[in-house]
């Protein structure tokens, strides 16, 4: 079927959200990434480790029976349910931070795992393989995930998703709009940078590759896990403890790394993506999207696209900034929670 | 090589040959893998001139619908054509939606008539292909094809 078949949203294009006039927390408001490593390695009462065991941990089978994991931190009357999808290689755990800075605004959060990142479940024998079968695979998890364990306890769903679960979020509202009631993508993954590859030569490549074989093989410049230590060169953040946090889980907990990608991901992922880009136009869903100014992961054409034509999204730019936004420097980063949840406080009682 | 020059060679030779033929086929290629066809050429003076084919090119991923048109340089081997398809990236079968694309492209390559009458015809083509639909990671498909086809009807 032809995609221009389909009718946009009746809405007209609204006004961007106005965060000043809004009320809600202040950057001040949320976690520093001061003594981030020694209140985690400490584990004392209140910590970050203690907050983290407080939460509670659940499966389900995915399509094709992948395990998938979630895990749920609930907040004392809360405002609404978030659920944070967290992109590709993320584990959960690495949004500790972020999920105690939104209890600790009011909302419960139910965080899961993307099939073949982190703590969920492979699809390949090398784990270390960036490779899903079909991206709708990852769509079809979050809509179980969301039918059948977040609405039963909280009819008010709001979603935080990023960079890879970003794309995923904008195919599930698209294909579900009524799962969640307000969305805040952080770079979503709506165009994927190439790199040094012409994107012709790329898709030309990919395409033709995934058609002769079954893709399972590594992309070119990709490959097995290899621990980057390398603060100064990496191309996500510019968090020293941060990025100090994250090499040690992945050092803590072999399980949860991830490897580079396969053909079969990257062919999936420039058709979903390329699609997702043009979802705005029907979609009604009130969305915020935060754009990275110095990213090297995604492009931002494709996010201009997707904000421009949903009749409700707020598009967030921040100058300077690395891909991963919520695990920027305290300055980025805090003014990221602090305008997503002045967003979600706004859609609590529109 | 020489098996190549051998086929220029034959390709130029004028033969006997009426003012239509039609020839059915396949190939070989890439991002496009395999293809069936159909093609129709049309003669001036004992050479080919026109060509007009409608080609299916399935595989596990991209799946292509095409009608393609060429016009043969000084009624030579080497042509020049454009060719109007409908793309989809995912295979029928696949999860989600499997959307199809319109696109649009321009190809170069030669047809070399070979075999007893010229019957057979060997194509090498380079091709590129414009998708107005898709954004841009996927909006331009470059690839190279070969063939082979055989003549089943003549007038």
């Amino acid at each position: 079927m032809f995609a221009a078949c389909r009718a946009p949203s009746p809405l007209p294009k609204g006004a961007p959200f106005d965060f000043d006039a809004a009320p809600g927390p202040a950057p001040s408001a949320f976690h520093s990434d001061v003594g981030l490593l020694s209140e985690w390695n400490d584990a004392r009462p209140d910590s970050l480790r203690d907050f983290w065991s407080s939460g509670q941990e659940g499966s389900f089978a995915g399509v094709d029976g992948v395990n998938i994991v979630y895990r749920v931190h609930r907040a004392p009357n809360a405002k609404a349910a978030i659920v944070l999808l967290p992109g590709r290689t993320e584990a959960i755990i690495k949004y500790a931070e972020v999920i105690r800075d939104l209890v600790n605004q009011g909302y419960s959060t139910y965080a899961l795992t993307l099939r073949g990142q982190g703590e969920a479940g492979r699809m390949l024998a090398d784990p270390d393989k960036g490779y899903v079968a079909w991206f709708d695979d990852y769509v079809t998890d979050t809509h179980r995930f969301i039918t059948e364990v977040v609405k039963p306890e909280q009819p008010k769903v709001f979603m935080l998703a990023h960079s890879l679960g970003g794309g995923v979020a904008t195919l599930l509202v698209d294909a579900h709009p009524d799962d969640v009631q307000a969305l805040v993508l952080s770079s979503p993954m709506l165009e994927i940078n190439l790199g040094a590859f012409p994107p012709p030569v790329a898709a030309s490549l990919a395409d033709g590759l995934c058609s002769a074989t079954d893709g399972s093989g590594y992309a070119i410049g990709s490959g097995p896990y290899n621990e980057e230590t390398d603060f100064e060169n990496n191309s996500v953040t510019h968090s020293e403890p941060r990025f100090k946090w994250k090499v040690q889980q992945l050092r803590d907990d072999v399980a949860i790394r991830a490897g580079g990608l396969t053909w079969r991901w990257l062919c999936q992922s420039l058709t979903a993506s390329s699609r997702a880009q043009g979802l705005g136009r029907y979609s009604s869903v009130p969305t915020l999207l935060f754009q990275a100014g110095a990213d090297t992961i995604v492009k931002p054409g494709g996010q201009n696209t997707y904000c421009a034509d949903a009749p409700r999204c707020t598009l967030s730019s921040f100058e300077g900034a690395k891909h991963e936004l919520l695990q920027e420097r305290d300055d980025v980063r805090n003014l990221a929670l602090s305008r997503a949840v002045k967003f979600f406080d706004a859609q609590v009682s529109p | 090589m020489s098996a190549l020059v051998l086929l220029l060679v034959l390709a130029q030779s004028p033969a006997p040959s009426p003012d239509f033929r039609l020839h059915v086929g396949g190939q070989v290629g890439f991002p496009f893998l395999l293809g069936v066809s159909t093609t129709g050429t049309f003669f001036h003076e004992g050479r080919p001139r026109f060509d007009v084919d409608a080609t299916w090119e399935p595989s596990v991923q991209l799946q292509s619908y095409s009608v393609g048109g060429a016009y043969h340089l000084f009624d030579r081997a080497f042509f020049v054509g454009g060719r109007f398809r409908l793309v989809q990236y995912q295979p029928p079968w696949a999860r989600g939606p499997v959307e199809l694309f319109f696109a649009m492209g321009l190809e170069l390559g030669a047809r070399l008539r070979v075999g007893p009458g010229d019957k057979g015809v060997v194509t090498l083509a380079l091709h590129g292909s414009f998708v107005p639909g898709q954004a841009a990671n996927l909006s331009t498909l470059l690839g190279l094809s070969a063939g082979f086809s055989w003549s089943v009807f003549e007038k």
